[in-house]
């Protein structure tokens, strides 16, 4: 058929040959580091094709983001609270008006100066919904209108005291120039995929869509930003899919920087000498989520309770955290991070007991089990190894593992019955980036469909009141593990695999922050000192 | 006619009488045998698979492992030569399934799949080298279309496509992979038929009155045997190395059922720091089809020689 | 050089083979012989005689397991036997000793044109200039009688028809003017026409270059007509040598006696005496003898033939190989010639009133070839508006050389073809309106090629009996008695039941052939040159074999062949057919003693009777 049938030397064997060969050829090539040359070597797994974050969502671009743009406001990476960044000061005037007064003498990488006509044309350009920006979503529900009212003020008017005002305009609204999106006098939504103007600390110096990205610091990068100025003058960002690859570069010294590395690669990495693992915590969490809606069929298994409480009972979560996920991952309950403001973690929780899932799923009508497709698009293992222990229990798992896009198709046409999960939130430590998200009743990710939580969470959203908030997230988070609709698994660790010389802080919301890395001499990069000064300890051991 | 005397000539009548002195020529079964059991190539290829055969058959019945228990804990054990013990004496995967128990597995599959597929490019492949090669004109242009259209397919990139749109189960891998691989059976069969045709003793089958699905029965399939063999075995690696390649892919065997392909697919991620993840099924896949095809060569010198007929 | 010295001289020449199963075997043993320049020495001899092994021995190309030892091989003072296979190349083959080889259309290479093969031959190893040779190839075309030499030099082998073909191959022997000619089997894949040409003008060659000629051949025929003594080999020996008269007139040993007794004649009229028969079959060449190779088939055998192999004996100009003297000999052959009542070879009267069994009317058979799906279409008429009737016991042969449409003939009436116009009748009645297992039960074929006539993969009683599995007749067991009654009607020992083909002779495969026609109690028989492929000795028997059922079952015969000797004997009636056409038709004598067509008389022109000088 493919190969030639009268080849001896089969491609198998000659595949054997080559991967011998190929390990010999890269641990022979392990050079000491890469910093000489002064540029900054990292790996993502997945392609950056878009320099504008406008339009994009993915965590790659998130963290591109940080590097080339700036926000009114920025998340603090150790404390995780809302600073003002390119905002000098700001006010609430009442629960619905917020004023926000910008710095001077902020340079777009074009050399122009930053002034409030930008802000206005970026918040604009942004509410109007026909323009498809990302944050639309999240903004003109809470955002009627913004307008200037001094020399380096504008003021936003609130339709609702929305609770994460702040957080919005940090996460999801980079500031870009006035007109920006006009092209020969018409609409271009493309104008800055390529191309970018923004106002971060480091510029694009070329940029090869799907394949590389190159940055230069920034030199006019205006002083006294919280951010610091940028130790390191170069970065390249590659894009490598197969972790084999990946591997070889840092070995071989090519890359300096990888994250969401996979446990066992990082033990294993770190164990040869060659490269440094740092653990970190992250805002992602990691879930199973059940048809308990009926989305895929009316009487599905999953719509009764007892079966999406033998579904709980039947995953053996500490097994896997200890010996797969790793370092740095820890169980939960309950379907949120418990870091994030409104987390309640005293909810129903459903211990690893496979004869109670049996006893369970007798009871509801299936002593046999029955047949269900688990879909998954990240960590196999860990999606391969509770397919297992739901077959333990007898039920008929066939894993389907897709990407991304795929499984979100199959969710929106409903054919999804179980699916493996993960939300990071945004790195956003409130439990309203997991919840409204999640559980509003216009979203296909809610699996679920229940009316009364998403009244819950809803209402959670129209208070600054933090004590009213957080009981109404309580009890939406209680009724959500009663009611078992969720298997909740573990918050993720990040893994970081750095060279050995590179100093890099590590975040507590796992957004790796790049502008923060430097070149230390002494070999520890556990020590992460920010170049303008401070220190941050990483929060993860080995 | 008087009676037949074997030993001394027959002098009454003039149309003779046969009779020879004893025949050294051997039947074509004994030829066969002895020019077997003097090649080396099929003698060895031939023991390598049924090696692996019985391995397979009768492995997973014999050892205690279970290639689908999977134990967390001692993920990604080496075997006992590199510092493992014999609990499991190939390592465990990164799910702690034993990989010896997961290796005889995926011989069963390799085996299995290999077999089925070629037997099913069989089937279609002589099915329609005979019919065009015995009946010619319109019946061989439109095969000879069909064959050029077949071989102008990417084949990985078909399959692919055709496990994604149907759904993966070892059934599809089957068919898939038999309906894209019959190409060298009917280009092989069809010639030899077109020869088979001239010969007389088709011309006799007829004036006989033989049906035509008789003599394909009888006459045609029957000489055609030797190479319907050879081919097979050859194709049968082929498709080992196919299923290996779509599993491989992904879009083959799929996860928890062992498939060589699939585990050395599963071990990439890991290959630096636990090669024989990657190694072990690599080895055994090439230890199988060089089994197949030596098998299949040496076949192909022993029944069909040069200047059979 | 001495002028007397004989051109060859071959003393004691033998060939040892490593059979498959380990034993070692002598095709060749003590093969003797001397050719003076300007001879031409014919050797004759059956398969299995070693003939054409002989001449591979001399040239040097026997396969790599075989090994050649001789006392002698000189070619004038040059020893054979010592020299390079380097210097046997560039000196000796092709340019001292030419040699042509039976099969033109193979000896040739396809993808040069003719005049690059021979110029090529007279330009090896500096042996002369181009342009010398192509002067030479095109002298030598003109002598060789190809027509239009300087076109054929551009033209390709596939090009030329046989008969050219084998004149180019002569040219190309004698490209270089050798002393030696080598002629293995060189008319045998020839029309009879041209074979005639072909020796004719070898023997007028041979004359006047004054080259010396060895024709090896098993056409006694055909050698007859070219040269000046022959020697008879059987088994791997010669058993008789001399002049080719002495030899045909006074053949002294047994061998050649049944040989030339079992050659039909063209020359002797139809009805006469049987063709002779040597009983048993030629000995095959890997048994290791220790007595007279002969012994077993010799009509004169003694306890003494049993005791070892018998060497030769000289009897005036003869040799001969035999423990008897040779006046016994002589006296006992002519003995067997006269007085002793020999059946006649058929009754000659045949009922015309009766309706034909089996016959064409004005059928046509047209076949279109058509290159590719869209080319134009090129009509060729096999057979052109064609009338034949086949009535009930007679013998009717239908006689052309290749391409005048006698196979096609046959095949419309086996009903194998349909005619593309007019009809085929079988008792008056269309024979497409009866379906296959009506027409089996009527008439059956008898092939050439006794090999692919017989599935490989069946024993001898499975492929006599499958006819009767066919029409689901009787069990097993029933069909295995019929199987073995008819095979001892053709001479067929029980014990070849479970035998395959590849372990039979070709005489004993044939049979089984014509068993397997029997079966079903046909009324006609199609006999497509059913003996071409086969050896005299073993001809006769099958001809004689064919007569006796015809005889017992009342069949009728209808006979393809190309063999005028062998339908002069055999056949009742000739139909002669000439591309696609009937020429010419009649009782046989009629038609050979007062042929009418002109081609007719062309073909009875060419027939050589190797008697026929004596008679």
């Amino acid at each position: 058929m493919m190969f030639c049938p009268l080849k001896r030397w089969t491609p198998a064997s000659a595949g054997a040959l080559a991967l011998g060969l190929t390990m010999l050829l890269g641990l022979a090539g392990c050079t000491d580091d890469g910093s000489q040359d002064d540029i900054l070597d990292v790996a993502f797994q997945s392609q950056v094709s878009n320099l504008d974050r406008t339009f994009t969502t993915k965590r790659e671009y998130i963290i591109l983001s940080q590097l080339i743009d700036d926000f009114l406001f920025d998340v603090d990476p150790e404390t995780l609270k809302y600073e003002p960044l390119l905002a000098k000061s700001y006010e609430f005037i009442n629960d619905t008006t917020l004023d926000v007064t910008l710095r001077d003498g902020v340079k777009f990488h074009d050399g122009s100066t930053l002034s409030v006509k930008d802000v206005l044309y970026t918040y604009n350009f942004v509410l109007d919904p026909d323009n498809g920006a990302r944050a639309n979503r999240n903004v003109s529900d809470w955002l009627e209108s913004v307008e200037q009212i001094g020399p380096m003020t504008v003021r936003f008017h609130l339709s609702y005291p929305y609770p994460l005002a702040l957080r919005d305009m940090a996460v999801t609204v980079p500031i870009r120039k006035a007109g920006s999106y006009t092209v020969d006098g018409e609409l271009d939504k493309s104008a800055l995929v390529t191309r970018e103007n923004g106002l971060g600390p480091y510029e694009v110096v070329h940029f090869l869509p799907g394949r590389e990205v190159m940055l230069k610091r920034f030199e006019d990068y205006y002083d006294g930003s919280p951010k610091g100025k940028p130790a390191i003058r170069q970065i390249r960002i590659h894009t490598i899919s197969d972790w084999g690859s990946a591997q070889a570069g840092i070995l071989a010294g090519e890359l300096d920087w990888l994250y969401n590395v996979p446990g066992d690669i990082a033990r294993n990495l770190d164990a040869s000498g060659y490269a440094k693992r740092l653990v970190g915590p992250s805002m992602r969490i990691g879930f199973l989520q059940l048809d308990a809606a009926g989305l895929t069929g009316e009487n599905a298994p999953l719509t009764d309770l007892r079966v999406r409480r033998a579904v709980n009972h039947a995953i053996n979560r500490q097994s896997i955290v200890e010996n797969l996920v790793g370092a740095g991952a820890s169980l939960i309950a309950t379907s949120c991070n418990p870091v994030q403001f409104g987390c309640e973690t005293d909810v129903q929780r459903y211990p690893y007991d496979p004869r109670k899932a049996r006893e369970l799923l007798t009871e509801a009508g299936y002593p046999d089990g029955f047949p269900l497709t688990l879909w998954a698009y990240r960590d196999p293992y860990v999606a391969e190894a509770m397919a297992q222990d739901l077959r333990d229990v007898g039920i008929d798992v066939s894993l389907r593992y897709v990407p991304l896009p795929v499984l979100n198709k199959a969710r929106s046409a409903g054919e999804i019955p179980a699916y493996f999960g993960t939300w990071g939130a945004g790195g956003t430590a409130d439990v309203a980036a997991t919840l409204s998200v999640m559980w509003n009743m216009n979203t296909d990710r809610n699996l679920a469909q229940d009316p009364l939580i998403a009244k819950l969470v809803a209402s959670a959203e129209r208070t600054q009141v933090k004590e009213t908030r957080r009981q109404l997230y309580s009890r939406a988070l209680k009724r959500i593990a009663d009611q078992a609709y969720w298997a909740p698994l573990y918050v993720f660790p990040q893994n970081y695999v750095v060279n050995k010389r590179l100093g890099f802080p590590v975040p507590s919301d796992g957004l790796p922050r790049l502008y923060l890395t430097h070149w230390r001499s002494d070999g520890d990069s556990t020590s992460g000192d920010r170049a303008s000064g401070g220190t941050v300890g990483n929060k993860g051991g080995n | 006619m008087s009676s037949i005397d074997n030993t001394l000539p027959e002098r009454q009548t003039s149309a003779g009488v046969e009779h020879t002195e004893s025949l050294i020529t051997l039947t074509p079964r004994q030829l066969l045998h002895r020019r077997a059991f003097s090649h080396w190539g099929l003698i060895i290829g031939t023991l390598t698979v049924i090696a692996l055969v019985l391995l397979a058959v009768v492995g997973p019945l014999v050892l205690p492992f279970d290639a689908y228990a999977q134990e967390l804990a001692g993920r990604l054990q080496p075997p006992v030569w590199a510092g493992g013990d014999w609990a499991h004496p190939l390592g465990t995967d990164h799910l702690g399934r034993d990989y010896l128990a997961r290796l005889l597995i995926g011989a069963r599959i390799s085996l299995t799949v290999g077999f089925f597929a070629a037997t099913l490019g069989c089937i279609i492949g002589v099915t329609l080298g005979v019919c065009a090669g015995y009946f010619g004109g319109r019946i061989d242009q439109a095969v000879s279309y069909l064959l050029t259209c077949q071989l102008a397919l990417p084949q990985i990139l078909l399959a692919m496509a055709l496990v994604f749109l149907i759904g993966p189960s070892i059934y599809v891998v089957i068919g898939v992979i038999g309906v894209l691989q019959w190409s060298y059976f009917l280009v092989v069969t069809r010639s030899a038929v077109m020869r088979i045709r001239e010969l007389d003793y088709i011309a006799s089958a007829k004036t006989i009155g033989s049906s035509t699905r008789s003599i394909f029965w009888h006459e045609v399939l029957p000489n055609l045997r030797s190479q319907i063999i050879v081919i097979f075995t050859i194709e049968m690696g082929v498709a080992i190395l196919s299923e290996a390649a779509l599993s491989f892919l992904g879009v083959g065997i799929q996860s928890p059922t062992p498939s060589w392909g699939l585990m050395i697919s599963e071990g990439r991620q890991s290959m630096f720091f636990n090669p024989w993840l990657t190694i072990l099924p690599g080895i055994a896949l090439f230890l199988l089809v060089m089994g197949v095809n030596l098998m299949g060569d040496g076949m192909r010198d022993v029944l069909t020689p040069e200047g059979r007929h | 050089m001495n002028e007397h010295a004989p051109l060859l001289r071959v003393e004691n020449l033998s060939i040892t083979l490593k059979t498959p199963s380990g034993e070692q075997v002598q095709p060749l043993r003590g093969v003797n012989f001397e050719l003076s320049r300007g001879e031409a020495l014919g050797i004759v001899g059956e398969s299995g005689s070693g003939k054409s092994m002989s001449m591979l021995a001399l040239m040097g190309l026997l396969p790599s397991n075989a090994r050649r030892d001789a006392d002698s091989l000189k070619l004038g003072d040059k020893d054979l036997l010592q020299i390079e296979d380097t210097t046997f190349a560039r000196e000796i083959a092709g340019k001292r000793i030419g040699m042509i080889f039976q099969e033109p259309m193979t000896s040739l290479n396809p993808v040069y044109t003719i005049g690059r093969q021979l110029i090529e031959t007279a330009t090896l190893y500096g042996r002369g200039t181009a342009r010398a040779a192509r002067a030479r190839a095109i002298e030598l075309l003109n002598r060789v009688g190809v027509p239009e030499p300087e076109l054929r030099l551009d033209q390709y082998p596939h090009q030329l028809s046989g008969g050219l073909r084998q004149r180019v191959m002569i040219a190309m022997a004698l490209m270089n003017e050798p002393e030696l000619i080598i002629a293995d089997e060189p008319t045998t894949a020839l029309d009879v026409t041209i074979k005639a040409q072909i020796l004719d003008l070898l023997a007028d060659l041979q004359s006047e270059l004054g080259m010396g000629m060895i024709l090896v051949s098993h056409d006694i025929g055909a050698v007859s007509r070219a040269v000046d003594r022959i020697g008879v080999m059987y088994a791997g020996a010669f058993v008789e040598k001399g002049p080719l008269d002495d030899v045909f007139e006074h053949p002294l040993h047994p061998y050649t006696q049944g040989l030339l007794q079992c050659a039909p004649r063209a020359t002797l009229a139809h009805g006469g005496p049987r063709l002779g028969a040597i009983p048993g079959s030629v000995p095959s060449p890997f048994k290791r003898l220790t007595r007279c190779a002969f012994s077993d088939r010799c009509p004169h055998v003694h306890d003494a033939c049993y005791g070892s192999e018998p060497a030769l004996r000289s009897a005036g100009n003869q040799a001969y190989r035999c423990v008897l003297d040779a006046e016994q000999l002589q006296s006992d052959n002519d003995h067997s010639d006269k007085g002793v009542v020999i059946p006649h070879a058929t009754p000659v009267q045949v009922e015309h009133g009766d309706p034909p069994v089996l016959a064409l009317e004005s059928a046509s058979c047209v076949f279109t070839t058509r290159r590719g799906l869209l080319g134009r279409s090129k009509d060729n008429r096999a057979v052109d508006d064609v009338s034949i009737a086949l009535h009930g016991n007679e013998i009717l042969a239908i006689v052309g050389e290749s391409g005048s449409g006698k196979t096609t003939t046959a095949r419309m009436m086996l009903g194998l073809q349909q005619p593309t116009s007019g009809v085929a009748l079988f008792r008056g009645e269309a024979l497409e309106k009866s379906t296959p297992r009506q027409r089996a039960q009527l008439i059956q074929p008898v092939f050439q090629d006794p090999y692919s006539s017989l599935n490989p993969l069946r024993t001898v009683g499975d492929s006599i009996g499958r006819p009767l599995v066919v029409h689901g007749v009787g069990n097993r067991a029933s069909r295995r008695e019929r199987a073995l009654e008819i095979m001892s009607l053709v001479g067929l020992p029980e014990r070849f039941y479970n035998s395959y083909p590849n372990q039979m002779s070709g005489g004993q495969r044939q049979r089984v052939a014509i068993a397997r026609a029997l079966v079903l109690e046909p009324k006609v028989l199609i006999c497509d040159e059913p003996t071409s492929a086969l050896d005299i000795s073993v001809q006769a028997q099958i001809l004689n074999l064919l007569l006796d059922l015809r005889e017992r079952l009342g069949l009728t015969y209808l006979l393809i062949t190309h063999d005028l000797a062998v339908v002069r004997y055999f056949a009742t009636r000739v139909v002669v057919m000439k591309s696609g056409q009937i020429v010419e038709s009649g009782e046989t004598e009629r038609v050979y003693t007062q042929p009418t067509h002109p081609y007719t008389q062309e073909l009875l022109a060419s027939i050589s009777d190797p008697l026929r000088r004596s008679a």
